[in-house]
């Protein structure tokens, strides 16, 4: 194994939030962060860090700050995100992120079906038992 | 797809913030490079253009906590780094998910069984891991059902069920069909034995799972 050579010393990590937040909690956090991270982008370009304190700060989050970098990354991929890189004043440059037109696209449907769904989630916690009201609004007619 | 890294100029709308640097002392000098390098090695199996890109976005983020950690007044630079990694996390936790997309793409486009396997275990560690368990407590409790059904039919076809000698030397635990030749030695014995083995093995089972339960992030 080389878990041992890395001369990280990690002792010192704060607990995880998941041993105190619970399963359900992570997963739903899990889930809203790529959400969360194209809304944040939708008017400002953004780097990596940067975009960690707008989503802690706005959230009430805690988050290893490294599990938004596979994320930005498969955006990216996907085609939601476009990159560049900036050089800085320090010497350290900055990957700049960016909502493309396709990321907007994509945004726009998961902020009807987050609606859709708190509705739904909503509805129910007033009126446990609720059913499905006759469709009123729908996205697409059939 | 992949932007060429630093070719980037510094015009648009970009507020620039303070200038963000790698840390002078050189205790702290020396965390920093190490993180990177573990973060490089986790991250060895990707392209090299991507993961050469990871690096320098990792080492942009380290700069940025570790200036922003300096504006609030900390000046002990080996404290700032080593906050900046706690918070950022080992790669090998949070590297995970990029590892596997990759390998088992790659993988399954080669059939090369190491990739895929590596691919795996990165999932296994990512999230698979409670399906794979799963299946492997699957595979137990279907051993339990077949040890509760040997004490049911030793009653019924007692020379099916139990522990058969061949005259060749071959041994066999269970229930067999065919047994031609075979001497059952074991006799009623089988129906105790049956009995503790399923019972052991499910509470082993049970216990195990529990087990894995508590400790699941």
């Amino acid at each position: 194994m080389d878990h041992e050579d890395s001369l990280v010393d990690l002792a010192h990590v704060p607990p995880r939030p998941e041993a105190t937040t619970g399963r359900w909690e992570v997963q739903v956090r899990k889930g809203v962060l790529e959400l969360i991270i194209l809304l944040s982008l939708r008017k400002h370009e953004r780097y990596g860090y940067e975009l960690i304190t707008v989503v802690t700060g706005a959230m009430d989050f805690e988050l290893t700050e490294g599990t938004i970098y596979p994320l930005l990354s498969r955006l990216h991929k996907d085609g939601l995100l476009t990159a560049r890189w900036v050089e800085m004043p320090g010497g350290v440059p900055r990957k700049y992120y960016r909502l493309s037109e396709r990321g907007r696209d994509a945004l726009a449907a998961m902020q009807t079906s987050w609606i859709r769904l708190a509705y739904g989630v909503q509805r129910l916690m007033v009126h446990p038992g609720a059913t499905r009201q006759k469709p009123t609004v729908r996205g697409s007619a059939k | 797809m992949i932007h060429r890294p630093l070719s980037g100029s510094t015009e648009g709308a970009v507020d620039q913030g303070s200038p963000a640097g790698v840390p002078r002392d050189a205790d702290a000098l020396r965390l920093w490079n190490d993180y990177l390098d573990d973060a490089s090695r986790v991250a060895r199996r990707l392209p090299e253009t991507e993961r050469r890109e990871l690096v320098l976005e990792l080492r942009s983020h380290l700069a940025e906590s570790f200036a922003a950690a300096g504006e609030l007044g900390d000046a002990d630079e080996v404290a700032r780094v080593r906050a900046a990694i706690a918070r950022l996390g080992s790669p090998r936790d949070f590297l995970r998910p990029i590892l596997a997309d990759h390998l088992l793409e790659r993988g399954a486009n080669t059939f090369h069984p190491r990739l895929l396997a590596e691919g795996l275990y990165h999932n296994v560690f990512g999230g698979l891991k409670a399906g794979i368990i799963s299946v492997a407590f699957a595979v137990g409790y279907v051993l339990i059902i077949m040890f509760a059904a040997m004490a049911l039919l030793k009653e019924f076809v007692p020379n099916h069920v139990g522990y058969l000698v061949y005259p060749n030397g071959t041994r066999t635990f269970g229930i067999l069909a065919d047994t031609t030749g075979a001497r059952e030695a074991l006799g009623y014995w089988v129906v105790p034995l049956a009995l503790a083995a399923a019972t052991v093995l499910y509470v082993t089972l049970t216990l195990g799972l529990r087990a894995t339960r508590r400790f699941r992030g």
